[in-house]
């Protein structure tokens, strides 16, 4: 599917508070040890439907990564997280780069769940 | 137990590198385990390489000469070399590439992101029991060095000096040079030295005067 909205880095403040109201937030697999957020909805640009999956634990190197890891680690704990979702509906969109999916906008959520 | 959402800080060119880095950060995590796990299967099989090599040409000859405790200690140690080094490579190349296994997928993103997840677990599992045996491993092979560089051999051959006290109570220590009917002869301080055997209260081989 091609459609003529064109691709575009972009968001607005606006969008954060549309998407907040029709997203579809789930933490996986529980909320006592929530290892990712799955966040779905419609792209509040392009009104694609879209799916993020936040990561909130990982396991990468030793060495390069252990920062963010540890990063990752202290947010799982706080049980709350400012996710940046980058609409990646399946649409392709006029001037969009070669395997870029979605319309390059992009909405913060700020999620929070009890432990 | 409740998720709550709502309107976010706005988003920042920072913000939303750091979103895409974590896409990429989960999107390549099996595959940054799977290539660790590989680099240490290859430090493992090096020392499995290196310890059969030692046993095969070395074989028994260098611990031939130990005590008998010393010779079960350090055939104790390279077997454990030997078992960790196995075990840890094993761990390493399933953690590098995995086992095949029928199992039921489920068909929905849940199902799907449980089934990527008990993978990285799975793996990262392995990955540490791999670092663990491999320095069980190494520690099992110094344990074996420091025995073998420690053991005093055994010296089998007769010792040729023989300490001799006369029944007049003298002492005399030197190299046998003969036993006669009758007599021995030994060399002291470039002497030679007979004694007859009425005169000997006991004679003894030492291995230094």
């Amino acid at each position: 599917l091609t459609k003529e909205l064109g691709y575009m880095v972009s968001s607005e403040i606006a969008w954060n508070e549309k998407a907040a109201t029709t997203a579809q937030v789930e933490i996986r697999p529980n909320e006592q040890s929530p290892e990712a957020i799955i966040i779905s909805g419609t792209c509040p640009r392009c009104n694609d439907l879209t799916v993020q999956i936040e990561p909130i634990i990982i396991y990468s190197g030793f060495r390069s990564n252990a920062v963010r890891e540890a990063l990752l680690r202290a947010a799982a704990k706080v049980r709350k997280r400012d996710v940046e979702v980058i609409c990646a509906c399946g649409i392709t969109h006029q001037g969009a780069p070669s395997g870029q999916a979605g319309c390059g906008a992009s909405w913060v959520l700020r999620v929070s769940w009890d432990g | 137990m409740a998720v709550r959402v709502t309107a976010g800080p706005p988003s920042t060119a920072a913000s939303r590198a750091a979103s895409q880095q974590q896409q990429d950060l989960r999107a390549h995590e099996l595959n940054l385990i799977r290539k660790q796990a590989a680099n240490w299967r290859n430090g493992l099989a090096a020392l499995l390489g290196l310890v059969a090599g030692i046993a095969v040409i070395k074989g028994s000859s260098q611990t031939s000469t130990f005590p008998t405790n010393i010779k079960i200690a350090a055939t104790i140690g390279m077997l454990a070399v030997l078992a960790f080094a196995s075990v840890g490579a094993f761990l390493g190349m399933r953690a590098a590439y995995g086992l095949p296994k029928r199992r039921t997928l489920e068909g929905d993103l849940d199902g799907l992101l449980a089934y990527d997840r008990a993978r990285v677990r799975r793996a990262v599992r392995d990955l540490r029991l791999t670092i663990a045996a491999t320095f069980l491993a190494i520690v099992s092979l110094a344990f074996t060095a420091a025995v073998s560089w420690l053991a005093t051999p055994v010296t089998n051959a007769t010792p040729s000096l023989v300490r001799v006290t006369t029944t007049e109570g003298t002492r005399l220590c030197g190299q046998l040079q003969a036993a006669r009917p009758g007599s021995v002869v030994l060399v002291s301080g470039g002497h030679e030295i007979v004694i007859r055997a009425s005169g000997l209260s006991s004679i003894a081989f030492v291995h230094s005067c």
